[in-house]
């Protein structure tokens, strides 16, 4: 046992003891749904099957549903990819990165952040898989043996190490998520009355009796993708950026990509954490787990990333106009002042100027406007995207060519339906997993725990010399 | 220390069996590593890590299974194989394509029976195997199913005899009576088909041939016959002038024989470290004409301007003969200064200067015969004993036509190939007087117009069905004959005035016939008429040798007709020009010309309004802005496009659109504006006065293909001037030395690729392309390319494989302006706010397709390696392995690939998802339509990338014959569509491994320049510097 210093602010609030932890967070699965509940999740259901619809609609007609074209021939579809998984980085981070930093304020928030994680991969993967031309030949990206002569993929292509890369990704992810609700869907199983909840946690928590050896491979296991997700954190979306970086296009040929696209990643997605905990902490009377702490450090993280990204944008245009390369000129200069040029300074608004305002301490513990300021830099990094996939591809080298895009109503819509998708599966999670790690909280409740905290605090000075003896025997 | 043993409770102390059965649970179970190994494995329930195995094992299995099996299509092998045909391989006959004065010499590929591409026949002097779009697109007309497909009366089908027996009852009748027959025709190139008319004429009495030529040259008819007694036109040689001024006539697109002069014209054009001069060429010009685009220097004036700066340029050339000028030519002083340059340089090239004139005033045209005369051109760069027999309508016939008409004076009309109700600006009056006309017959090919307003509707065949002569050129004769059998139940026009003369021969024997009295006895090689037309069939064309031309004396009256033009005129004027694909609307329904975008506005699918930038300024107005145009008493709503190098107060807008009745992917297409054609005097005049503009407040999307108008002062044009490159022949071209020295840097391994015997490279001469599109066209035909319509040209989804990007330069402070400004918030459109001279354009075009990168950036970035490099330095696509993911397109720094957005073919996999049925798509998808398809290249389907090939299945044609004659390709033995089409030679293409070949000496040469070639592709195309004579001009 190690003790915390009663200057550092609890992480949990109120008179907490295990079993309040756990009645906390069990109430929101085994209550009924409310009826906000049930009109949400319709509407989202509803916004998730229209944009499945379009999907199907793309298949059935071609991509000439959409507003591409002979000139650019990416633009909402790999714009909505890239943010997609952007947004999911935030999971990652926190369960890999934080656990080896041991920041124990995760443990509110990393639940959800990796349930998000897994979710916004899926709405990512729509993307490519669904962008392509002739989408029932997909498995022509996958190195399996074959008959024509055999014929691998192109190892070359970024676009194969995206298939390897999001997929170790996802699976990763999503073995890292699952791992980690076992005992928590053990604790529900054990607790739940009705005979189909019994069943089904029972099997969803793999016959858990949280056994001594089963906390053992448990924490290894953890610990074992901890390790695996951390390089995960930093080369998916290295890759990612690779699809630019790899390229002769202007405005894409860049060596700055992979440190810029994990920084934009990470920003966009703790501002999409803080946009899901900011309501399910409201909706779910978590404040006492979610606390203003939780808060302000993400808001910390979003200031640092939000500067990184703002940095590699200056440095761009320095590099832009230091190369005295023509085609980079142009096409920042493009950027700036051409036909989108509403993006570029939206994404410049969003993501470099706001964010700056969380060195203000009081704006980064408002909750109002940590939620509007988690909006609006999804917004800019959403445009962060467009802008370098849509303004780079639409004016290259050969002037003739240029072109204009906007997106039709099939984009918008599976757009939208992504949105759906992702806000359904988040909320049918919520009703039906602990959006807070019961287990995990439980861990740090005797040292960061308020109640506990202060009766630490009270004993040592009390009892001076005990808390001189607690340490002289900490192994 | 004691081994001590720790319990933690009775049960574990005790070892109870509910205990250890709960301990044990806790160990993972051993695998059953002997069980696999024992014999009867195979009966042992499956062990858990078996599971994946199984898993694994299926889903591959399964996979490889499914990905295999494609539905096989059935084809039937001729059950009795006819001569010649030999499936797989392509016959080629030597044919006729004229239509009006539409004019090549061709040879038809057909394979199994069907015609399916267009190619130059390189025996004619007159094309010597340059083609146009016009040609090259014809063929798909052959499949056109807006043609009528049987004989009609009225509305309703009628047998050929009973329509015989009725028409001759009818024409005898009117031959007893004496009443007139009249027949309306467009220019008959055909001397047989004369006679016949002659013979017709003669047969029945009182009657007379008119010729109606939408787009006429009366003019010139007319002052011929003032000036020299000729009512020819001659024939004009572009080749011998070193001065060439043109006052708005479009030679290389539109004026008389196009072909023929862009052949002359571009022979003089191209330079070299040799002959290192070129012909000097002036241009004054209202609108920007495909031949002005290629000036070295274009002047703007307005169309009434015209007849001012020929009367100040005979002034001028007068003067230096020491003649007396006439009155008028007050011209601006920019096209005074140019004319002066013109004049003296001409003056200096006595002999070998050239004046051209594309107005139809024969005053003008009388006063242009007067400077050619003074400058010697006649009998050197003109001649009457050569003449040509384009164009031979005269406009007087046609009008005093549609008077007899209306006063019921004609008894019969016989049509053949002419639509006067859409192409005559009062076509509504030709209408009301059709039907006073008793008995009127339309041999025309479709319901057009005029037809559906005819007694009866006879159909003629389509040209690749018929037997046919031409004589474009006096004594230059062609042949034309079937390369299919009649897909309709249709009859050659010719078969149907010989069964009305009561003629017991048809056409084919009353060619031969007439070859055989007429043109054979011209010739002493063949001793018999069969074997004379044996040859002559084979090789396409007979010609006489070419006459010696002889001088011809002027007797025109140049003062009568310099006093007799009309003065310029104030105010903003409309001209109408003749569009350079469409033509004069004949072709309205070929999706392909209607796909081929304009040459200068790059516009598809409509005619527009090309309004002066500095106008549309002042008026607010942009591209795509809806106006009512006003003249010639004639009001029609038309949009706009903002075209730069117009004069600044003239409107130009095109004929060839605007159809009712021609089928269903011109239907309605673009505006008709021949009303705004006038009758002045006996001709008619393309242009128009007192012209007012109104914006009706309506938006029009317009279909362009190329939105942005400069190069950007990148390095993708090179140019410079003949004087530059006469001093050092690496003018325009300095970069390369920069870029020779750059590019072996590198980090990547070098040599990758080997090419160990052949090397396909291509050079595209800029000094020579013209831009005329007809590359275009044959790259269409030959590939399967497939036409998408307007909408979806809107949409940027147009699939050319090969385009013809079209660069303007502006009139700068020292150096010419080539960029736009970049605050461009608007989207599309041009900007181009630091002009200060609207009117001072230079154009260059620039043919761009897949360049064959050795370092291709679509190869490495596609997942699934469908786009690769074959030994032979070509880039390929593999369409079946493609997936769609388009990284190869957004990659390609030329922005030459193209993706199948819908299934523009049917050759989707997908049954019924045809997006957009409307236009071109729908009526290319026809199964009749269909038939025009080479079966050498793959139709494509919806989702996969395609582009450029360099036509690899001619390539490997042309490599197959050579190792069954077992000997080495020869140099140009391969060529690519693109290359043969070209009528302006510009293309080169070849073995770049063999160092002798004309690819790879255009290699060496110091104007050769590549594309983007900082870029480090190494791209296999290399374009020639281009070269502009443009110094002094004024």
């Amino acid at each position: 046992m190690h003790a915390e210093s009663v200057v550092r602010a609890p992480l949990i609030y109120g008179d907490k003891n295990y079993h309040q932890i756990t009645e906390d967070l069990c109430r929101p699965i085994e209550g009924k749904p409310t009826r906000l509940y049930l009109i949400t999740i319709t509407i989202t259901a509803c916004l998730m099957s229209w944009g499945l619809f379009m999907i199907g609609w793309t298949v059935w007609f071609g991509i000439g549903t959409w507003g591409l074209n002979r000139t650019v021939d990416w633009g909402w579809d790999i714009t909505n990819f890239v943010w997609w998984i952007g947004i999911g980085h935030a999971g990652t981070l926190i369960s890999a990165i934080l656990l080896l930093f041991r920041q124990k304020w995760r443990m509110a928030i990393n639940r959800s952040a990796e349930a998000m994680t897994i979710f916004a991969v899926i709405c990512a993967g729509l993307f490519p898989i669904f962008h392509m031309g002739r989408v029932w030949l997909i498995f022509f990206n996958l190195p399996y043996p074959n008959s024509r002569g055999p014929l691998w993929p192109n190892f070359n292509s970024p676009l194969l190490w995206d298939v390897f890369a999001i997929s170790t990704y996802f699976t990763v992810s999503l073995l890292f998520w699952y791992t980690g609700l076992i005992p928590d869907l053990a604790t529900v199983r054990d607790r739940a009355k009705k005979k189909f909840s019994k069943f089904a946690y029972g099997v969803l928590s793999f016959g858990w009796t949280g056994s001594a050896k089963h906390w053992q491979r448990h924490e290894a296991l953890s610990l074992v993708l901890a390790g695996i997700s951390t390089p995960l954190v930093l080369s998916v979306h290295t890759i990612v950026s690779f699809d630019f970086a790899t390229s002769v296009i202007p405005g894409w040929h860049t060596t700055i990509f992979p440190p810029y696209f994990v920084a934009g990643a990470i920003f966009s997605g703790f501002a999409m954490v803080l946009t899901l905990m900011l309501v399910a902490r409201k909706v779910m009377n978590l404040q006492e787990y979610i606390t203003l702490e939780h808060i302000e450090s993400m808001n910390k993280i979003i200031v640092l990333t939000g500067s990184i990204v703002g940095s590699a944008y200056i440095t761009e245009l320095f590099v832009a106009w230091y190369s005295g390369n023509i085609y980079e000129q142009y096409a920042f200069a493009n950027r700036a002042l051409g036909p989108y040029w509403w993006a570029y300074w939206g994404m410049m608004t969003c993501n470099v100027i706001s964010p700056q305002l969380f060195w203000v301490r009081p704006l980064r513990r408002n909750v109002w406007f940590t939620f509007f300021m988690s909006i609006i830099i999804n917004c800019g990094m959403w445009f962060e995207r467009f802008v370098i996939i849509v303004t780079s591809i639409h004016r290259d080298y050969i002037p003739s060519a240029w072109s204009y895009y906007a997106p039709t109503y099939v984009e918008i819509s599976i757009f939208a339906g992504t949105v759906g998708l992702f806000l359904t599966a988040f909320m049918l999670f919520a009703k039906t997993m602990p959006v807070i790690a019961m287990a995990e909280t439980k861990h740090i409740l005797r040292i960061s725990g308020d109640t506990q905290k202060k009766a630490a605090a009270a004993h040592s000075h009390s009892h001076e010399g005990s808390a001189m003896s607690f340490q002289v025997h900490k192994p | 220390m004691e081994n001590k043993t720790y319990w933690k409770g009775l049960a574990e102390l005790e070892e109870t069996p509910e205990f250890v059965h709960e301990r044990d649970k806790e160990f993972s179970q051993e695998l059953p590593i002997e069980e696999i190994f024992n014999s009867n494995f195979v009966q042992k329930p499956r062990a858990r890590r078996d599971f994946l195995k199984m898993l694994g094992f299926s889903v591959t299995a399964a996979t490889v299974a499914a990905s295999c099996k494609i539905p096989v299509r059935q084809a039937i092998p001729y059950v009795i194989k006819p001569e010649e045909i030999v499936p797989g391989l392509a016959n080629y006959y030597a044919s006729t394509y004229s239509d009006g004065s539409d004019y090549c010499s061709i040879l038809v590929k057909t394979r199994d029976g069907r015609p399916i591409k267009i190619e130059g026949n390189s025996n004619s002097s007159v094309t010597r195997g340059g083609t146009s779009a016009r040609a090259q697109a014809s063929i798909l007309s052959l499949y056109d199913k807006a043609r009528t497909a049987f004989p009609k009366k009225g509305d309703q089908p009628v047998e050929w005899t009973a329509a015989d027996t009725d028409i001759k009852t009818q024409l005898g009748a009117i031959k007893t009576k004496g009443g007139n027959i009249r027949i309306l025709s467009s220019t008959i190139l055909s001397p047989s088909t004369k006679n016949l008319i002659a013979e017709f004429g003669a047969y029945y009495g009182n009657t007379k041939h008119v010729v109606f030529e939408p787009m006429s040259n009366a003019g010139i008819l007319s002052a011929n016959e003032k000036s020299f007694g000729k009512r020819t036109i001659p024939g004009y040689s572009f080749d011998k002038a070193k001065v060439i001024v043109s006052f708005g006539a479009d030679f290389l697109g539109t004026w008389i024989s196009p072909i023929e002069f862009t052949k002359q014209y571009v022979s003089n054009r191209k330079v070299s470290k040799e002959k290192a001069t070129m012909s000097r060429h002036y241009q004054f010009e209202s609108h920007v004409s495909l031949t002005g685009s290629n000036a070295d220097k274009r002047i703007a004036i307005k169309p009434s301007e015209q007849s001012e700066a020929v009367i100040a340029l005979y002034n001028m050339i007068a003067g230096f003969a020491g003649k007396s000028g006439v009155t008028g030519g007050k011209v601006s002083d920019k096209a005074n200064k140019s004319l002066n340059k013109a004049a003296e340089e001409m003056w200096a090239n006595k002999g070998a200067s050239l004046v051209v004139c594309g107005s139809n005033d024969a005053n003008c045209q009388t006063i242009v015969n007067a400077i050619n005369d003074v400058l010697g051109s006649y009998g050197s760069t003109i001649d009457f004993d050569n003449s040509l027999n384009f164009s031979q309508g005269f406009d007087k016939d046609f009008s005093d036509l549609v008077s007899e008409m209306e006063a019921g004076s004609v008894d019969a009309l016989i049509i053949y190939n002419s639509n006067p109700v859409y192409s005559f600006s009062n076509g509504k009056k030709f209408g009301e007087a059709i039907k006073k006309v008793g008995l009127s017959v339309s041999f025309n090919d479709r319901k057009d117009e005029t037809t559906s307003l005819t007694t009866y509707h006879l159909p003629d065949h389509h040209y690749l069905e018929s037997w046919n002569d031409a004589e474009p050129k006096a004594g230059k004769y062609s042949l034309s004959q079937p390369a299919i059998n009649p897909i309709f139940n249709t009859r050659q026009a010719q078969d149907s005035l010989l069964k009305w003369m009561d003629s017991t021969i048809d056409y084919n024997n009353y060619l031969k016939n007439n070859w055989e009295k007429n043109i054979y006895p011209t010739q002493t090689l063949f001793s018999g008429f069969q074997s004379f037309w044996d040859d002559k069939i084979r090789f396409g064309v007979y010609e006489k040798a070419t006459v010696t031309p002889s001088a011809t004396s002027f007797s025109g009256d140049v003062n009568a007709a310099a006093s007799a033009s009309a003065p310029m005129s104030a105010g903003m004027e409309l001209m109408v020009y003749e569009s350079v694909s469409l033509g004069n609307g004949k072709y309205a329904n070929n999706p392909w010309l209607l796909e081929n975008p304009d040459p200068i506005t790059k516009v598809v699918w409509d005619n527009v309004l090309m309004v002066p930038v500095p106008y549309a300024k002042e008026n607010n107005l942009v591209d795509g802005d809806m106006v009512e145009v006003n003249a010639n008493g004639v009001t029609m709503e038309l949009p706009i496009v903002l075209q730069p190098g117009m004069a600044n107060n003239t409107f130009a807008t095109s004929v060839g659109l605007g159809r009712e009745k021609v089928g269903r992917a011109g239907d309605g297409v673009g505006k008709n504006v021949y009303p705004f054609v006038s009758m002045i005097g006996d001709t008619m005049s393309y242009s128009n006065s007192k012209v007012t503009v109104k914006p009706t407040g309506n938006k029009y999307e317009l279909a362009i293909t190329q939105t942005h108008g400069t190069f950007e002062g990148r390095n993708v044009i090179q140019q410079t001037t003949l004087s530059e490159y006469q001093k050092n022949p690496k003018a325009g071209n300095e970069s390369i030395e920069e870029y020779e020295h750059n590019n072996p840097i590198t980090l990547y391994p070098q040599d990758i690729h080997q090419y160990n015997g052949l090397r396909w490279g291509m050079n595209i001469d800029l000094n020579s392309c013209i831009g005329c599109g007809a590359c275009q066209v044959a790259c269409s035909t030959e590939n399967n390319v497939p036409v998408v319509g307007k909408d979806e040209v809107r949409r940027v989804h147009e699939m050319h494989w090969i385009r013809i990007d079209r660069y303007y330069s502006f009139a700068g402070e020292k150096e010419r302006v080539t960029q736009e400004s970049h605050s461009n918030a608007t989207g599309l459109g041009n900007q181009y706010d630091n002009v200060k001279d609207w009117e001072d354009i230079e154009v260059v075009h620039q043919p761009m397709l897949c360049q064959h990168c050795e370092n291709a950036p679509c190869e490495n970035v596609c997942p699934v390696a469908a786009t690769n490099h074959s030994s032979e330095g070509l880039n390929q696509m593999t369409y079946n392995r493609c997936i769609g993911t388009r990284y190869c397109a957004n990659n390609c720094p030329y922005k030459v690939r193209r993706f199948n957005w819908f299934d523009y073919t049917t050759a989707d996999s997908f049954p019924w998802n045809t997006y957009d049925k409307s236009q071109g798509v729908a009526m290319m998808i026809d199964d009749l339509t269909r038939m025009v398809l080479n079966p050498d290249v793959t139709v494509r389907s919806r989702g996969v990338i395609e582009k450029c090939s360099f036509c690899v299945q001619k390539l490997q044609d042309a490599k197959l014959n050579a190792k069954k004659q077992d000997r080495p390709l020869m140099d140009g033995e391969a060529r690519t569509a693109c290359q043969s089409a070209c009528p302006a030679d510009a293309i080169v293409f070849g073995d770049v491994n063999n160092k002798e070949t004309a690819v790879s000496k255009t290699r060496e040469d110091e104007r050769n320049y590549y594309v983007l070639a900082d870029l480090h592709v190494k791209p296999s195309i290399g374009y020639m510097v281009k070269v502009r004579n443009n110094e002094n001009m004024a």
